[in-house]
C-alpha cells in the first residue's frame, strides 16, 4: 500500500498566475519550494553513497584486487598451511566471545528489564561504562586484574593464562559485553509488555516467563547478537595483539605483523580473508534469524 | 534473587577490567608488583602536559567533527530510507551496506587505506573515522522511526510542508534522542578508534588512542588513565541516559490490560 501522500498541484489559473504583479498561489509556491528543497534530501543522500563508496567501497575493492594480484603472481608472501592455522585459532577464539557474549548480554537484559528504574540506570552506567574507556586501557586492566590474581592463592591463580587464548577470549568478552548488553536491551524494550503481565496473572512462574516466553521472541535478536559480536571479536586487532600469544595468531595479528614488514600482497590476502569470514558468518546466522522471525512462533 | 544476584555479579566482572582504570589513575607507581603505594595525582598532573594535550585535542576534534557530519549525513538518509514505501530494494542494500562498515575489520580497512592513499594522509583518517562512525546515527535514526507514526509527518507534508521541513519540524524533533544516542555513539567510535590510527598515519600525527597505546606498550605510563577516569563517566552517563527509555514512555505501557 502506498502511504505517500500526493503532492499539492498548483491549480491556479495561468492568466492570473503570469498576470504582473500577481501574488503566488499558496500551494503554486508550496510546490515550488517542495521541488527545491527535495534537491537537499538529495544532495544528502549523495553525500552518503559518496562516503560510502570512497571511505568503503574503494579501499576493500583496493584489498581485493591485491588480493587476486597475490594469488595470481604465485607468491602470495603468506603460505596457505599459516592461513590455515591463522584462521583456526581466530575461530576458536571468536566463537567462544559470541557465545559468552550473547548469552551475558542476554541474561543482562532481562534482569535490568525487572529492576526498578534507579536500579535499571545503575545497572546500565555499570555495563555502560567500558564503552568510555579507551581499548588499550581496557585491555591493560585486563592483563591488571589477571596479574593481581597471583596473590588469591593457587586456586584463583589466573596469571598463568596472560599471553594465551583465554587472556585473549576474557580481553575480548570484556571487549564486547557493553555492546550485547546495548542490543538486548533495546530488543527486549521492544517486545509486548501485556503478555507477560497476562502470563504472571494466570499464575506462570517466572522461570516459564523467561523460558518459554521471553527467549523464544528474543531469538531471533539473540542470534543477530551473536553474528555481530562474532564479528567484532574476529577481526579485533588490539586485544590479541597485547593479550595473545604465539600460538594464538589472529588474523588481523597476521595483517597487522605483514603490514609492519611491508609486505603489502600478503596483508591484502589476509585482509581480504578477515573480512569475507565474518561477513559470510553473519550472513548465514542473518538469514537464520530471518527465518525465525517469519516462522509462526516467531510472531 | 540467586539467579538475579548472579547475572549482576558475571556483569560486574565482565566490565570490571575497565573500572581498573579508575584504581590505577590514583596510582603512585606504574608497575603492577610494586603494588598500589601511596595515592597520588601524578597522572592526573601529566595529562596536563604538551604531549597530552596536543593529543587530546587531535582527537577530540576529530571526534567531534565525525560525529557531526556522520549525524548530519544520516538525518536526511535515515529519513527518505524510512519513507521510502515503492521500490524498497535500494533502502535493503543501503541498510546492509551500512551494516557492513561495522562487521568489516578496520584492519582489512587499513590495508585498503593504505594502498590507496598511502601512508602519513590525515584526511584518509578522517574519511575512515566518518565510515567506521557512520553506522550509529543512521541505524539509530531509523529505529528511532519506528516509533513515530508517519502519519504525523503524513499530515504535515499534506498541509504543504515539503519533504525537508517535514524532516526538520516534524520528524526530527520526534527522534531527537535517538539523533543524540547516534551522535555520541559516532563520537566514541571516533574517539576510540586505534588501528587506523596506528596503521596509516606517520609517527608525528599522534592521536590519543595511538599515544595511548604506544605509552601502554612501551612505559607503562598511566596518565591516559587519569584522561580515562575524567572522561570515562561522562560519556557513559551520556549513553545512559540517552539510551534509557524516557519514564512518560515507560508508564505510558499497559502494565496489566485487566487492571480496572
Amino acid at each position: 500500500m502506498n502511504c505517500q501522500p500526493s503532492p499539492v498541484k498548483a491549480t491556479v489559473p495561468v492568466s492570473v498566475a503570469n498576470a504582473p504583479g500577481a501574488t503566488p498561489h499558496p500551494s503554486h509556491r508550496v510546490d515550488q519550494s517542495g521541488r527545491a528543497n527535495i534537491g537537499l534530501l538529495l544532495a544528502g543522500m549523495a553525500a552518503l553513497w559518496l562516503l560510502l563508496g570512497l571511505g568503503f567501497l574503494a579501499p576493500l575493492i583496493e584489498v581485493g584486487k591485491s588480493c587476486l594480484a597475490a594469488l595470481l603472481s604465485g607468491d602470495p608472501q603468506v603460505s596457505a598451511a599459516v592461513m590455515a592455522k591463522v584462521q583456526q585459532a581466530t575461530f576458536l577464539i571468536a566463537l567462544p566471545v559470541a557465545l559468552v557474549a550473547t548469552a551475558a548480554g542476554t541474561m543482562v537484559a532481562i534482569v535490568i528489564e525487572s529492576l526498578s528504574n534507579p536500579a535499571r540506570k545503575a545497572l546500565l552506567f555499570l555495563c555502560f561504562f567500558p564503552l568510555g574507556v579507551h581499548i588499550s586501557y581496557r585491555v591493560f586492566g585486563v592483563e591488571f586484574l589477571l596479574t593481581g590474581t597471583a596473590n588469591l592463592g593457587p586456586l584463583l591463580d589466573a596469571s598463568r593464562l596472560l599471553f594465551t587464548r583465554w587472556a585473549t577470549i576474557a580481553g575480548l568478552a570484556h571487549w564486547v559485553f557493553p555492546v550485547a548488553v546495548m542490543v538486548m536491551v533495546t530488543a527486549l524494550s521492544k517486545l509486548p509488555k501485556t503478555q507477560f503481565e497476562a502470563a504472571r496473572l494466570l499464575g506462570a512462574p517466572k522461570r516459564s516467563l523467561i523460558w518459554r516466553l521471553t527467549i523464544p521472541q528474543l531469538l531471533p535478536a539473540m542470534l543477530l547478537t551473536f553474528g555481530l559480536i562474532f564479528c567484532l571479536a574476529y577481526g579485533s586487532y588490539i586485544t590479541p595483539e597485547a593479550l595473545g600469544g604465539i600460538d594464538d595468531f589472529t588474523t588481523s595479528r597476521l595483517v597487522g605483523e605483514l603490514l609492519r614488514q611491508g609486505r603489502l600482497q600478503g596483508a591484502a590476502l589476509a585482509g581480504f580473508v578477515a573480512l569475507a569470514v565474518p561477513l559470510v558468518v553473519f550472513a548465514l546466522v542473518g538469514l537464520v534469524a530471518l527465518k525465525l522471525q517469519q516462522s509462526p512462533q516467531g510472531n | 534473587m540467586t539467579g538475579r544476584i548472579f547475572t549482576i555479579v558475571l556483569a560486574g566482572l565482565l566490565v570490571a577490567p575497565a573500572f581498573t582504570v579508575v584504581l590505577l589513575s590514583f596510582s603512585h607507581s606504574s608497575f603492577f608488583d610494586a603494588g598500589f603505594g601511596t595515592p597520588s595525582l601524578r597522572w592526573y598532573a601529566a595529562a596536563f602536559s604538551p604531549r597530552w594535550l596536543e593529543s587530546i585535542a587531535l582527537s577530540a576534534g576529530l571526534a567531534l567533527t565525525t560525529a557531526l557530519v556522520t549525524t548530519a549525513v544520516a538525518i536526511p538518509a535515515a529519513f527518505v530510507a524510512t519513507r521510502t514505501t515503492r521500490h524498497n530494494g535500494w533502502v535493503k542494500a543501503l541498510d546492509l551496506l551500512v551494516l557492513a562498515t561495522i562487521l568489516v575489520p578496520p584492519i582489512s580497512l587499513a590495508v585498503g587505506y593504505f594502498r590507496l592513499f598511502g601512508e602519513g594522509n590525515f584526511p584518509a583518517l578522517w574519511l575512515s573515522h566518518l565510515v567506521l562512525g557512520l553506522a550509529f546515527p543512521y541505524f539509530s535514526l531509523r529505529m528511532g522511526s519506528q516509533s513515530v507514526s508517519t502519519s504525523l509527518v503524513d499530515a504535515a507534508q499534506l498541509l504543504g510542508a515539503s519533504p525537508t521541513k517535514a524532516m526538520i519540524a516534524i520528524w526530527l524533533p520526534s527522534i531527537r534522542r535517538h539523533a543524540l544516542l547516534g551522535f555520541v555513539l559516532a563520537f566514541l567510535t571516533s574517539w576510540d578508534e586505534t588501528v587506523l590510527s596506528i596503521f596509516i598515519t606517520d609517527p608525528a600525527t599522534l592521536t590519543l588512542p595511538k599515544a595511548i597505546w604506544e605509552a601502554m606498550s612501551r612505559e607503562r605510563d598511566l596518565t591516559a588513565a587519569a584522561i580515562n577516569t575524567v572522561v570515562a563517566p561522562c560519556l557513559s552517563l551520556l549513553v545512559v541516559w540517552l539510551h534509557a527509555e524516557p519514564s512518560q514512555a515507560r508508564v505510558a505501557q499497559p502494565q496489566n490490560p485487566f487492571e480496572t
